[in-house]
Parts: structure tokens; C-alpha cells; sequence
């Protein structure tokens, strides 16, 4: 998981008050009534970056959960959806699968 | 030899041959130029037939390979030169037409085709429809052609989901085209782009399962399930990559190389491992800085394995003088098990305080890492998992020295809050300087006052107690641990000083006591009270002892207590309490001074004349007599009060076993028969989670030197024969020898002969 994804905040934010309006934020637009998994990652999130010493940890030995699972560390890569515009498509489309 | 032998001879195979060998093994680009020469060489109708066959092999390639273009001009060509070999080609040639975008001839009979024929056309073209554009823009369809329509509205509709989210409005338009049209495949592939973009992905697996597959818009369908899926890389097109490298940023192809790696690792291919881990690291300036330094941090002790530091730092591209390389060899060293890592981190930290490359709070953090790496490495303390894995003497952390590290570093109270784990790490010298540095920096912290006096009950230090006890009456602290050693440091202090005999002193200290009644029980308070009247002179004395023979039995007992510890020959008159009243009575007295630290010696004639009322007595107070029995060697109240507990039963039966375990130890009794009432005891325990009697009856076990470890556990029947046989045996006569000298150490016979609640 990448906290600072999570949250929608630059990685570089090293400001408490910013991640912990960032976490309230994310609390009302996923409250735990609702969606409680959402919620719970958010918090998760919020956690692992809360203060100094807490990023300072996780900048300097790294995410413990990430060694040795693949799935969780190509996670932190999440693949973006832009739009890559018709020609691209339609490259495909003409050219077959291979 | 004649002159074709000749020749073939010289050019191998004939012309013919080779075109149909080539054919055969699908080689179309050669084919078709071979059929050239062949038409030249050999003209004739088997010839041209042979060269047109080539040529739609030819064409059908092309077709298949998307270019569309190439394959139409090679039809044109077909069927100018050979118009009397085309019948078995019509519909490829066509095929090539439609492949190059041309559908002028089909669009131009659909005008006046009748619905069935038009549900012909429209099928024919299906397959062909790879941009709705030249359909759109034909001229040879109708404007109002419904296909026109649709052909319009799927490609100003495909160019504004690739390009935009679309408004609901917009989207609503695809409901006009038709469920049998050419277009139903591409309404489809539109709905399934937008539902991506929207992160709908049940939505695109919905639309991409009905997409027909004969349809090019099925090819756009495959690059979505890859990019949704989360698939393992399948085979994908050129264009295909780059379509998923666009939409993804990248990422797409980032998380193949990441499995690659992971795989390459696991079955110890060095070389692919260079070759993904150099393709990785290209990546490594343009990603997100924390995703790229976990990627870092996880990938490293992997290839740590593998490769030495100079590679890594090659791979990695990190330069050697890089402060960085300090952390990542520790991290290395770390997850992958290597012994040291927690003196590599420590080395790191103090490395880069000196260089004031790191604040003090930073370095406080990475000791605090390096202590819970120790406390990892602990966890096989004899390096059994791996025979390399061994500290050399000498060479293991000083947590002491860590642990004044970080309280030098950052003394605040979330710092040294989290020292407590690793304090038990410590001997009591280190223990007690590392406590004495704490409190220097945080004077307000609970646990190094709780943890010096405890410290000073354990080495009996009395004098030095009592300042703490005062500081921590002035922080008002409300940690029980700390009450329940006020109390015992305390009472400790003040039997000191009566066996001193400086009353005075005695009496001012339990007065303090006294004035806090909530500390202590009901019959706590007795033993105050008894500690007072010894303190107290003559004139105050009787009052104090008129409320102590109010207590009753339990008075009578710690008085008794009280004077023999002190060696006063002083004792309350006999009460006459009912049976009830004194197995009560003896029962709250015991429990009162176990919970202060005191174990009952001087009061064997009061628990004998329980002896007759034991039918009476229940559970606890058994358990209570047959104890302080055996401290006080009155073995056969102890025989008679266990075996009257083995006879009730009840939930701490396993407590009542391993008295009579401890009885059976100090008489000549059959070992095995012990052995195994130990052992039913700490089955029980260990049913009851009753730690304590799991932990004693595991000590007494090991006291016996025929003792192995058996994976044989008792049965319950087991167990229920040895409380029958118990319950009934007469108790062996003691012995009238002292017992042979065991062969164990001495310390093994102090702890055997301990009593049970003994501190």
C-alpha cells in the first residue's frame, strides 16, 4: 500500500497537520457505516505516515509487508487509466492480437 | 545425363516443387516471387493456377498481419493478370477489398437490399469493420442509412471515451444501433472503455464477455481484460504494448518486470535477474520517490543474496560512497537473517550522528529498530535454524549501552515508553543503571520508578525504596504495581526497623501506611495493625490489641506471625470460633499475607486444629491449609488436606495435585508415582491455563533425573486414576534419613523444596 496514495497527498508532504486533514477528509467521504474496509485502509494509511517518527521509519526500513509478497509490492504500482486518445485503440484494432 | 537432370542438379529442386515447398511451409513473401519465375519460366494454365494460388496465399497473410493495404493492391493485381483463375478466390479477393477499408461494392447493394439481404451484408462485413470511419464517410451509403447512422455516432462515440469521460447523454445515443448491426460488437467495446475509465471494472468484464469475437473490436476487448485483470502478461502486439503502456503510465509493464525479478530469484537465474533488475532500475527516476525507496527496500535483500555490494550498488545504481549503502546493507542483513544487523544499524546511526547526517531523534529511532531486530534474532537463540547464525562472545549488542543511546538521544516520553520490552534483556546491574538514566531524563515516568523498586525488593534494598516510594506519592501514580510495592517496601522496611528495634521509626512509616487505607484489604489492614502494636509503646498497645482479637482467626493468625517473625513470645488468646469461622478465618489470613509478600511459619499449632474440620473445608481453603502445612512441615495436615482435595475435585484440582507432588518429593515414595502426579498437574494446569502451576510443575519435572521428555500425553482417564489412587493412598512414612545428596545441582533442591506461593 502506498499511505500517501491512499490519502491523495504528494509523497513528499512531511506536514502532520496536512496528512491528518487529509485522513478527516477521507473519513467523511468513506465513513466506517459505510464502507468499512475503505475506512479501515485509510486508517491504515494514516497510521503508517501520522507523524515524523512514523515516515521516518517507513522511509528508512520500509514496509515490512512488501518483503516477500509480490502481489503487495507490485500493489504499490497501481496501474493509472488515462486515455490514450482513438489512434492508439484503433492501432490494435487493425493490427490483431499479436 | 540430360540437360533438366543438369539443372536440377545445379538449382536443386525444380520451380515448381520449390513453389509448392514453400507454400507448404508458409513462406507467401518467397512463394509468390517464385511463382513469378515460374509463370515465366514454365507459362502455362497449371503454372498461372499455381501462381495465383501463391498469390492469395499471399494476400491471406497480409490480411492477417493488418495490412490491409498491401494485400488489396496484390488482389488488384490477381485480377488483372490472371481473370481466369479467380473463381476459387471471389470471396478472399474480396476480403482484401473489405481489409483495406474499401466497402464501396457492398455498401453500395445495401441502397436497395431488401432485410434479409441486408442481414446478409452486414454479416459479411462484421469481420472487417476495423475503423468506423470509411463507413461513416462512404459516399455509396445512403445518409440516412441506418448503418450510416451508426457508423457516425460509434466513431464520434469511440474517439470521446478514448479521449474524455462522457457525459451519461452522450453514452444513451449507443441504445440506437441495432442488436444484429456490424456496429453491436463496437457499442460494446465503447461501453466497456468508458466503464474502464470510470473504474467500473464488473462493467467492462460485462460488456468485454458479450463483445463477438469475430469482430475486430474483440482485439481492444483482450487489452482491457489484460489491463483490468491484473493478469500476468500475455502475449500482446506491438501496439498493444504501447496502448497499455500509455494508459497505465508505465506501470503495466513496471509490475511484469517486478514478477520477472521475483521469479528469476527464485529459481536462481542470475543472469535474467541482471537483465530485469537493469530494466527496472531505468524506471527508478521516473517513479513516485516512496514507491520507488520500498522498491528499493524490498528488492535489495533478494538480490542481496545473490549478487556482492559493488553489483548491487551497480544494479541499483547507487553510488558506493552513497550514505545510503550503510542502510541498505543493514536492511539486507536484516530480512535476510544474517546475524549483526542490529549492530549494523547501530553502527549506521552512530556513523551518521557523528557526521551530524542525522538528528538525534532520527538515530533514536534507528536504535530502537536495532533493539527489536536484536529481539528477533533472540528468537533462535542457539542458532538452530541456521548453524552460521551464532553471536561470538563479545560480539553481541549491549542493549544497555543502545537502550542509554536512545534515552540520550531523545528522552521523551513516546521514546522511552517504548524501552520497556527490552529492559528484560538486562542484567539487574545494567537494569538498574539504565533505570537510573530514565528517570534522569523523564523524572515523571511510572515505569522506571515501578521497575527500581521492584528491583529493590528483589536485592531487599530497602533504604533506597523508600525516596522512590516518596517521589512516586508526589506524582500521585496510579500504576496498582506501584501501590501493591508501596505496600510491600513499605511493611518490609518497617519489619526491618522493629527487628532493629527502632520503633519510633516503625511506627511513623506505618502510620504513612495506615493513613491509606484503599491501598491495602481488610486483612492487609490485621497485619498493619500487628506491625503497630509491636511498635507501639506499652500504653498504646492495648488498644491495638483489643482491634487485632476483633479480626478473630485471622487476627489470632497474623499476630502469631508477626510476634514469630519477630521472635516476641506473645500470642492472642484461643479464640472459639466454629469449624466455619476458623477454616474461613485461617484460609483469609494465609491469603492476606501471601498478597504481602509473606509466607506463613510461625503458626503451625492454629492450622492443626483445622485437622478435624477438614471434611468441612472447601476448595480454597484446602489449598490454603495444605501450603503453609508443608512450609511449616506439618506433612501429615498437608497429606489430609490434599487428599480432601482430590476428593471435592473442582476447578483447581491441578493445584491440589501438585501439593501432593511436593509432599511425595519429601518422602521415600516411588519417583515414577510422583512423576506422574506431576505430570496430571500440569496437564490440568496447562487445560486450565493456570500459568503458574504449569510453570512449577514443569520446574519439578526437570528436578528428576530419569526425567525425558515424552510427546505421550496423559489421557483424561489417565489422569482421573492417579486423583483415584491419590485420593485414598496413605501417605508414605517420612523419611528418617535426610536423602541422599542429589546428583543435580543445589540449586534444583532449593527450588523443590520451595512451597508453592513462596516468593
Amino acid at each position: 500500500m502506498n499511505p500517501y496514495r491512499v490519502l491523495g497527498i504528494p509523497e513528499d508532504t512531511n506536514d502532520d497537520d496536512i496528512i491528518r486533514h487529509a485522513w478527516l477528509e477521507g473519513v467523511r467521504r468513506h465513513p466506517p457505516e459505510k464502507e468499512p474496509e475503505r475506512f479501515a485502509r485509510n486508517r491504515e494509511a494514516y497510521e503508517m505516515i501520522r507523524d515524523r517518527e512514523a515516515r521516518f521509519r517507513l522511509w528508512t526500513f520500509g514496509d515490512p509487508r512488501l518483503q516477500d509478497d509480490v502481489d503487495a509490492l507490485v500493489d504499490l504500482f497501481p496501474a493509472e487509466r488515462n486515455h490514450a486518445g482513438p489512434a492508439l485503440w484503433l492501432a490494435v484494432i487493425r493490427g490483431g492480437a499479436r | 545425363m540430360g540437360k533438366r537432370h543438369r539443372n536440377q542438379r545445379q538449382h536443386g529442386p525444380d520451380t515448381r516443387t520449390r513453389l509448392e515447398q514453400l507454400l507448404a511451409k508458409g513462406d507467401t513473401r518467397a512463394a509468390v516471387e517464385t511463382a513469378k519465375l515460374l509463370v515465366r519460366e514454365q507459362p502455362g494454365t497449371a503454372s498461372e493456377e499455381l501462381a495465383v494460388r501463391a498469390y492469395a496465399e499471399r494476400i491471406r497473410a497480409l490480411i492477417a498481419e493488418g495490412l490491409g493495404r498491401e494485400a488489396a493492391a496484390i488482389a488488384a493485381i490477381v485480377r488483372e493478370r490472371y481473370p481466369a483463375h479467380l473463381s476459387p478466390w471471389t470471396s478472399l479477393l474480396d476480403d482484401a477489398r473489405f481489409a483495406a477499408g474499401d466497402f464501396d461494392s457492398i455498401l453500395s447493394e445495401l441502397r436497395d437490399a431488401s432485410d434479409e439481404r441486408r442481414a446478409v451484408l452486414e454479416e459479411r462485413l462484421l469481420p472487417w469493420i476495423v475503423d468506423p470511419a470509411p463507413i461513416a464517410n462512404s459516399v455509396a451509403l445512403a445518409p440516412a442509412d441506418p448503418l450510416a447512422s451508426e457508423a457516425r455516432l460509434v466513431a464520434r462515440l469511440f474517439e470521446t471515451v478514448t479521449s474524455r469521460i462522457a457525459t451519461p447523454e452522450e453514452m444513451a445515443a449507443l441504445g440506437d444501433i441495432r442488436r444484429r448491426s456490424p456496429f453491436a460488437p463496437w457499442k460494446l467495446l465503447i461501453r466497456a472503455i468508458d466503464a474502464f475509465h470510470r473504474h467500473d471494472d464488473d462493467r467492462v468484464a460485462a460488456n468485454v464477455g458479450a463483445i463477438d469475437v469475430r469482430s475486430p473490436a474483440a482485439r481492444a476487448a483482450a487489452v482491457l481484460t489484460q489491463l483490468t485483470a491484473a493478469a500476468s502478461k500475455g502475449p500482446r502486439s506491438f501496439a498493444a504494448e504501447r496502448l497499455i503502456d500509455r494508459i497505465s503510465g508505465g506501470h503495466a509493464t513496471l509490475g511484469a518486470q517486478i514478477r520477472s525479478l521475483h521469479a528469476a530469484s527464485s529459481q536462481d537465474d542470475r543472469r535474467r535477474m541482471r537483465e530485469e533488475m537493469r530494466a527496472l532500475s531505468r524506471s527508478f527516476d521516473t517513479l513516485p520517490p516512496y514507491a520507488c525507496e520500498q522498491l528499493r527496500l524490498a528488492l535489495l535483500p533478494i538480490l542481496g543474496i545473490h549478487f556482492g555490494p559493488e553489483q548491487l550498488a551497480g544494479l541499483f545504481r547507487i553510488g558506493e560512497r552513497d550514505p545510503a549503502m550503510g542502510r541498505y546493507g543493514a536492511t539486507i542483513m536484516e530480512v535476510t537473517g544474517m546475524p549483526f544487523a542490529d549492530g549494523i544499524w547501530v553502527a549506521y546511526a552512530d556513523g551518521l550522528l557523528e557526521e551530524r547526517k542525522l538528528e538525534p531523534w532520527q538515530a533514536a529511532e534507528i536504535y530502537l529498530h536495532a533493539l527489536a531486530t536484536a529481539g528477533e534474532d533472540d528468537d533462535d537463540p542457539f542458532g538452530c535454524t541456521d548453524p552460521t547464525h551464532e553471536h561470538p562472545a563479545g560480539e553481541q549488542l549491549d542493549t544497555a549501552r543502545v537502550i542509554e543511546k536512545i534515552i540520550a538521544s531523545r528522552p521523551a516520553p513516546a521514546v522511552l515508553d517504548r524501552l520497556t520490552p527490552h529492559l528484560e534483556q538486562l542484567d539487574k546491574k545494567e537494569l538498574r543503571r539504565v533505570l537510573t538514566a530514565w528517570r534522569k531524563a523523564d523524572p515523571d515516568a511510572p515505569v522506571p520508578l515501578v521497575r527500581l523498586l521492584r528491583l529493590a525488593e528483589q536485592e531487599h534494598r530497602y533504604d533506597e525504596a523508600l525516596p522512590l516510594i516518596r517521589q512516586g506519592d508526589r506524582m500521585k501514580t496510579i500504576d496498582p504495581e506501584y501501590a501493591r510495592l508501596r505496600l510491600r517496601l513499605s511493611l518490609r522496611k518497617a519489619e526491618q526497623l522493629l527487628a532493629a528495634k527502632k520503633r519510633e521509626a516503625a511506627a511513623s512509616l506505618l502510620a504513612e501506611l495506615a493513613a491509606r487505607p484503599e491501598d491495602f484489604s481488610e486483612d492487609v489492614a490485621a497485619y498493619v495493625l500487628a506491625l503497630q502494636w509491636a511498635a507501639a509503646p506499652p500504653a498504646a498497645a492495648g488498644e491495638l490489641l483489643a482491634q487485632l482479637a476483633q479480626r478473630g482467626v485471622t487476627g489470632e493468625l497474623i499476630l502469631a506471625e508477626v510476634t514469630g517473625a519477630l521472635g516476641m513470645q506473645f500470642a492472642l488468646p484461643a479464640s472459639h470460633p466454629s469449624p466455619e469461622e476458623l477454616l474461613e478465618g485461617v484460609r483469609r489470613g494465609i491469603t492476606a499475607l501471601h498478597s504481602i509478600g509473606v509466607t506463613p511459619r510461625h503458626s503451625p499449632w492454629l492450622l492443626e486444629r483445622t485437622k478435624p474440620h477438614l471434611d468441612r473445608a472447601d476448595e480454597r481453603q484446602l489449598l490454603a491449609i495444605a501450603g503453609v502445612a508443608l512450609v511449616c512441615g506439618a506433612t501429615d495436615l498437608a497429606w489430609a488436606a490434599t487428599a480432601r482435595g482430590l476428593e471435592l475435585g473442582g476447578p483447581l484440582l491441578q493445584r491440589t495435585l501438585l501439593f501432593r507432588a511436593e509432599i511425595l518429593i519429601g518422602t521415600p515414595a516411588d519417583r515414577i508415582r510422583t512423576l506422574a502426579v506431576i505430570k496430571a498437574a500440569q496437564v490440568l494446569a496447562q487445560r486450565a491455563h493456570d500459568s503458574d502451576i504449569v510453570a512449577r510443575a514443569t520446574e519439578l519435572e526437570h528436578g528428576f533425573f530419569f526425567f525425558r521428555r515424552s510427546e505421550q500425553r496423559l489421557s483424561s482417564d489417565d489422569i482421573a486414576a492417579i486423583v483415584d489412587h491419590e485420593r485414598t493412598a496413605a501417605m508414605p512414612a517420612p523419611r528418617t534419613q535426610p536423602r541422599k545428596k542429589a546428583t543435580r545441582k543445589s540449586k534444583s533442591k532449593r527450588k523443590k523444596e520451595r512451597g508453592l506461593f513462596e516468593p
